[in-house]
């Protein structure tokens, strides 16, 4: 037997009720998808962020506000530790780098950071893209999405805390807090990173402590970039990121620095127990979008329900023609697992559509970039629904094969 | 053949009406049998009956040596396939399909493919039956255009018997009139038995022998 005939004429008798199907099934799908990939990739892209930031160190205070704010470069005004601290942990053995991280200042809504070579490098990974690493005061090395030629001079300005910054734009603060007379010469640029550091202009910390009349931490001006820090009183800074050598030595480095005035953390960890109430909401739209789904799904097949026993005097011609109930069964039945099965192909594009769509705005907004892929989760779940719409399009396919030919004969 | 039949439907608990009393009627291959009767008097009843579309009470069904009651409904739907053709009031094309698909869906219920033998045939019928243009979709055809390919339609499986219900009701006099000559004439090549049910007295006036029905008694 072949229903294909049929099943072309049902479709195109449905017209427009074959168009809004096929659609409430691809949104409403596209909306599980969606939800699945772009959390997904929030956390892969947020946890990949954190990647070279094994430990911080900063003052007492709140663990996600140092995370955010070193991390994730959200500006906001983080009490100092002492400065002296980068000399003790440069001498540790337990460690195989250290790096401060002084932010407070910005230059066109980029934030302006110090920080030293190691970390510039991070930690020797990455080289720069254009151009060289600062090697003196006054130099700048740029992120790969600041909007700034090699060779510019820039003047910073003093950020304010809580200020929405617009990447590339001087704000009206930024204009009225300018440092006057400060000039960093951009001198190379990096790679891409995926992360907000792509928008950070990363100067040596030597210069945000001059910048702020603090000297450069050294006993004098001519000291090379860097540690040892010998100036009689180091200026503070509001994080410091540490490599541990191993394991072990991470564990006891963050113990022994969680007392007497310092605060230390595993950004990791830190992002774990976010991850977990953000995965709590997740799970409500996971099962929100699910029903919804459901729901989406019982209103497609009560159509395609309705819509079959509308036409029941067609299917009892056919009967009445010869054709068996089994005909009628594989006709009703294609057609709806059909529709819905385009529903779910379409949904699974659409549900990529937009996940990429809100996957640029979130790098548009926070420099974080989201793998905003389809994973295998996402097509398992499209081919589950499909399977399941499959298998529910047997209730309507049942109402057709039950109809009695003689009354669907003489129906209106 | 037809004995015994009657088709009764239960009315409540106790009462019942009987829809539907046929008696005895014998039908010699290739007789053209006219069943007369006012509307409501059970014509299409007994014409359902005798396509095994519906399951008498009571009584035998007999076309040759098939006897349709006892049947399974699955053998049923595969006799009525290759041995009935069925012609009804209101065409009942599927409007989507062009003329010679409409032909042709009979042969897609048992098989996977149409040889060309059977596309050529189709497009020969709906020649014979006066639709020049096989592709026209069935929607956009007249009301007897419709009805010339329902025909061509029942001729399709070359079948031993033509059923058809009140086949002019729904067509002017003058089309009317050219589609029972069509229908009358189809029959007897194919040297089918025709059996129609019909108000129409022009179309009866065609049948060599017309039974009446009144209030589901077919009367002698």
């Amino acid at each position: 037997m072949n229903p294909f005939a049929m099943v072309r004429a049902d479709l195109r008798a449905m017209r427009w009720s074959a168009v809004v199907v096929v659609l409430l099934v691809a949104l409403a799908v596209a909306i599980g998808i969606a939800v699945a990939a772009q959390e997904r990739g929030l956390r892969q892209g947020s946890a990949r962020a954190a990647d070279d930031f094994d430990l911080l160190i900063g003052a007492p205070g709140s663990q996600t506000q140092l995370v955010l704010t070193s991390i994730y470069l959200q500006p906001e005004a983080l009490p100092l530790i002492d400065g002296g601290l980068l000399n003790t942990l440069t001498a540790d053995p337990r460690v195989a780098g250290v790096a401060p991280i002084a932010f407070g200042d910005i230059f066109r809504g980029y934030p302006v950071v110090g920080t030293t070579l190691p970390f510039v490098s991070r930690w020797g990974k990455v080289v720069a893209s254009e151009g060289r690493l600062f090697s003196a005061e006054a130099e700048a090395v740029i992120g790969a999405d600041v909007k700034l030629a090699l060779g510019e001079d820039i003047t910073p300005a003093h950020a304010t805390a809580g200020e929405k910054l617009q990447a590339g734009e001087e704000g009206a603060e930024e204009h009225e807090h300018k440092h006057e007379g400060v000039v960093y010469h951009v001198v190379g640029r990096l790679p891409r990173l995926g992360t907000p550091w792509d928008r950070a202009i990363l100067i040596p910390v030597e210069s945000v402590w001059e910048t702020h009349g603090l000297g450069n931490g050294h006993a004098t001006d001519e000291a090379p970039l860097g540690p040892p820090f010998d100036a009689k009183r180091v200026p503070g800074v509001p994080a410091i990121v540490v490599k541990p050598l191993r394991v072990a030595d991470a564990y006891q480095l963050r113990s022994q620095y969680r007392k007497d005035g310092t605060m230390a953390l595993f950004p990791a960890e830190v992002l774990v127990s976010l991850y977990r109430t953000v995965g709590d909401l997740r799970d409500v739209i996971v099962i929100a979008a699910g029903l919804n789904n459901l729901l989406v799904f019982a209103a497609v097949l009560l159509l395609i329900a309705t819509l079959v026993t509308l036409r029941r005097r067609r299917y009892a011609v056919l009967r009445a023609l010869g054709a068996p109930r089994a005909y009628v069964l594989l006709v009703t039945w294609l057609g709806a697992a059909g529709l819905i099965s385009v529903g779910c192909v379409l949904g699974l594009a659409l549900g990529w559509v937009a996940s990429s769509a809100v996957a640029a705005e979130v790098e548009r907004q926070t420099g974080l970039h989201v793998a905003a892929g389809l994973g295998w989760g996402e097509f398992r779940f499209a081919a589950g629904l499909v399977v399941a719409g499959s298998l529910f399009s047997i209730v309507p396919a049942l109402a057709a094969w039950r109809l009695p030919v003689s009354e669907g004969l003489q129906a209106g | 053949m037809l004995s015994g039949v009657r088709v009764v439907f239960a009315q409540g608990r106790a009462s019942s009406v009987v829809a539907v009393d046929a008696g005895h009627l014998a039908v010699e291959q290739g007789t053209l049998l006219g069943i007369s009767g006012p509307s409501g008097s059970g014509k299409t009843t007994l014409l359902h009956v005798l396509a095994g579309l519906q399951t008498p009470t009571m009584g035998r069904v007999r076309w040759g040596a098939d006897e349709l009651v006892g049947m399974s409904e699955k053998a049923r739907d595969s006799w009525r396939r290759q041995h009935v053709g069925f012609v009804f009031q209101d065409f009942h094309l599927v409007p989507e399909l062009t003329a010679r698909e409409n032909v042709l869906l009979p042969l897609w219920f048992a098989r996977w493919a149409v040889g060309a033998d059977a596309f050529a045939r189709a497009t020969a019928l709906l020649q014979q039956v006066g639709v020049p243009d096989p592709d026209r979709r069935a929607s956009v055809l007249s009301r007897g255009e419709q009805q010339r390919v329902a025909i061509a339609r029942a001729l399709l499986c070359g079948p031993r018997l033509i059923l058809a219900d009140e086949p002019t009701a729904s067509l002017d006099a003058e089309t009317g009139a050219v589609v029972a000559d069509l229908l009358v004439r189809s029959a007897k090549a194919a040297g089918a038995t025709l059996i129609l049910v019909s108000h129409d007295p022009a179309m009866l006036a065609r049948m060599q022998v017309v039974r009446r029905m009144d209030k589901g008694v077919l009367l002698a």
